[in-house]
């Protein structure tokens, strides 16, 4: 699979205040990329960056094998992109709103509007007024107006905010859906970390502007260390003999339960090794690390 | 017409403002042709029906229209068209759908100042069509009429050049109460340096050329020496208020 997007050393500033340093990606079609971070992170001005809206100081964008700087025009005619709030002709219907924009684009096939609101869901609202909507549905409509022109990538700023649990997971399998069925590669900023670990094929974090973490979402959660809940007979001793392992780290210890970090060691070696040292398990389970702990563990520490 | 100049028109023509002011400058055309006729009032107000009325009408009525009335409408609107548009994180919507920022500006203008030509061109039927309802056939004189139709299009020169200015000014700011401000201090000084005797200020100031037209040369015919310093000046300030908010509209960070 080519690549569609690729990100070289971003870099803005806002009056001496460093909004995005050193942003690098690349994202192969198909593909769902969770850009993740703070508030004030640096995710809208990145969004904005690749979509031409903010001008960046330093860095090198290219959409679809075209640089933005050089080709701007031809650049973002493959991408599509619904930022901030969704914003709309409030006294106009959804099917109104959507043609509006459509006569911007050069020989789009008729129907077109109406193909796009059916594939959002929205084809009994197509004749309501938007404001009449509810916050869900305009994030829907605009997910249509981003897909104007069929472009090859689509940018979403947020698009779960304000939905319920329920129009959350419905977006993010629209996202999915059309990831795979027209090979669309997303980038979408959120702070819903639950979601971003489910739907999202890599994974971009950024802290005060830098990127922290990349890559893709499972290898970043395979490589992350396990943590392993446990209770354990004669707590005075057991925890005597685990702080003296090196392979492992007590995370913390509330009577005779003990919540272990496995650094070094798999949960197999780390087993036989408390049986080989006589500690009695009266429970033990293990849980991986979440995106979100993953999340609070880098930026709280950065 | 490009697509982008279309949507603006007719995003331009839904906005209720302009029915509404249109309602009520035809309402007060009427009552001021009906009211101001009678004698009690041309005593009260100390105005000469000879002067004001008949075929003067529509020149009087003008100049209430771009004089300060038409101003503020026009900075009403163009903040809606711009500023508000630019919170509501509308503005740059045609710009992720294919339009270039110079493109959209140029279609921003070129939308905005046909509509200010039109509202010129209605507020001259609406004055005519009420002097017409008052004093008949009497408002056709030739001469009157050519010259009132000339004063109209200089109003409509005039008009273009604030659109574009406010337009510059809503670009600039990319706030509605500061370019509210800012034309209300334009007006302010605008009577400030038609009143005074500063010769090089008046020649380089473009409102001081349609007072001109209006006050100085009332229910007269302008003398084509002043016409065209005044096209002159007033075309130097709409080239440069467009370039600056074509510069402007580069460097914008949405």
């Amino acid at each position: 699979m080519g690549t569609i997007i690729s990100v070289e050393n971003l870099r803005k500033t806002y009056k001496n205040e460093i909004a995005v340093e050193n942003v690098c990606f690349a994202l192969s079609s198909g593909s769902i990329m969770g850009l993740l971070g703070t508030n004030g992170a640096g995710k809208t001005t990145t969004l904005k960056m690749i979509t031409n809206l903010c001008a960046k100081d330093k860095g090198e964008i290219v959409i679809d094998k075209v640089s933005l700087d050089r080709n701007p025009g031809l650049a973002l005619s493959k991408v599509g992109a619904a930022l901030d709030t969704p914003s709309f002709y409030q006294e106009l219907t959804a099917r109104e709103n959507i043609e509006c924009f459509a006569r911007l684009y050069e020989n789009m096939p008729d129907g077109q509007v109406m193909e796009l609101l059916d594939y959002v869901g929205l084809t009994g609202q197509a004749e309501k007024k938007v404001k009449k909507f509810s916050l869900g549905m305009k994030q829907r409509l605009a997910l249509a107006r981003a897909m104007l022109g069929q472009p090859k990538l689509i940018i979403l700023d947020e698009p779960a905010n304000g939905l319920d649990p329920q129009g959350q997971i419905n977006l993010y399998r629209l996202i999915c859906d059309m990831a795979k069925e027209r090979n669309t590669t997303f980038i979408v900023s959120s702070h819903q970390l639950h979601d971003m670990e489910k739907f999202c094929t890599d994974i971009l974090i950024l802290n005060k502007g830098k990127s922290i973490l990349q890559g893709k979402t499972e290898e970043i959660l395979s490589e992350t260390t396990n943590i392993v809940d446990c209770v354990l007979e004669e707590a005075g001793a057991a925890g005597d003999i685990l702080s003296r392992w090196q392979e492992i780290r007590v995370e913390s210890q509330r009577g005779s339960q003990f919540t272990i970090k496995l650094e070094n060691i798999c949960l197999d070696e780390f087993i036989k090794k408390l049986v080989a040292n006589r500690l009695h398990i009266r429970y033990l389970s293990m849980r991986k690390h979440s995106l979100q702990d993953l999340f609070l563990k880098l930026t709280e520490g950065a | 017409m490009e697509p982008l100049t279309r949507l603006y028109r007719k995003e331009i023509g839904r906005q209720k403002l302009i029915y509404i002011f249109f309602a009520c400058f035809f309402t007060a055309s009427f009552f001021y042709a009906f009211l101001i006729s009678t004698p009690q009032m041309e005593e009260m107000l100390n105005i000469n029906m000879g002067m004001v009325g008949r075929k003067n009408f529509p020149e009087f009525m003008m100049r209430f229209y771009v004089g300060t009335v038409g101003i503020l409408f026009h900075v009403f609107l163009l903040t809606l068209f711009i500023c508000e548009e630019d919170r509501n994180k509308m503005f740059y919507q045609p710009l992720l759908h294919g339009a270039s920022r110079s493109g959209m500006i140029r279609s921003k203008v070129s939308a905005a100042v046909l509509m200010s030509m039109i509202f010129v061109f209605l507020t001259a039927v609406i004055n005519y069509l009420t002097a017409f309802m008052r004093w008949g056939c009497e408002i056709f004189e030739w001469s009157a009429v050519i010259r009132t139709v000339i004063k109209y299009l200089l109003s409509g020169l005039y008009m273009a050049v604030i659109t574009l200015g406010i337009i510059a000014l809503c670009i600039y700011t990319r706030s509605t109460w500061k370019t509210i401000f800012f034309v209300v201090v334009y007006l302010l000084v605008d009577q400030f340096v038609y009143g005074v005797d500063i010769a090089f200020l008046q020649k380089i100031w473009v409102g001081y050329y349609l007072n001109r037209w209006t006050f100085t040369y009332e229910y007269q015919k302008v003398p084509p020496g002043e016409l065209l310093t005044g096209i002159f000046v007033m075309a130097l300030y709409g080239i440069a208020f467009f370039w600056l908010s074509l510069i402007r509209t580069q460097k914008i960070d949405f």
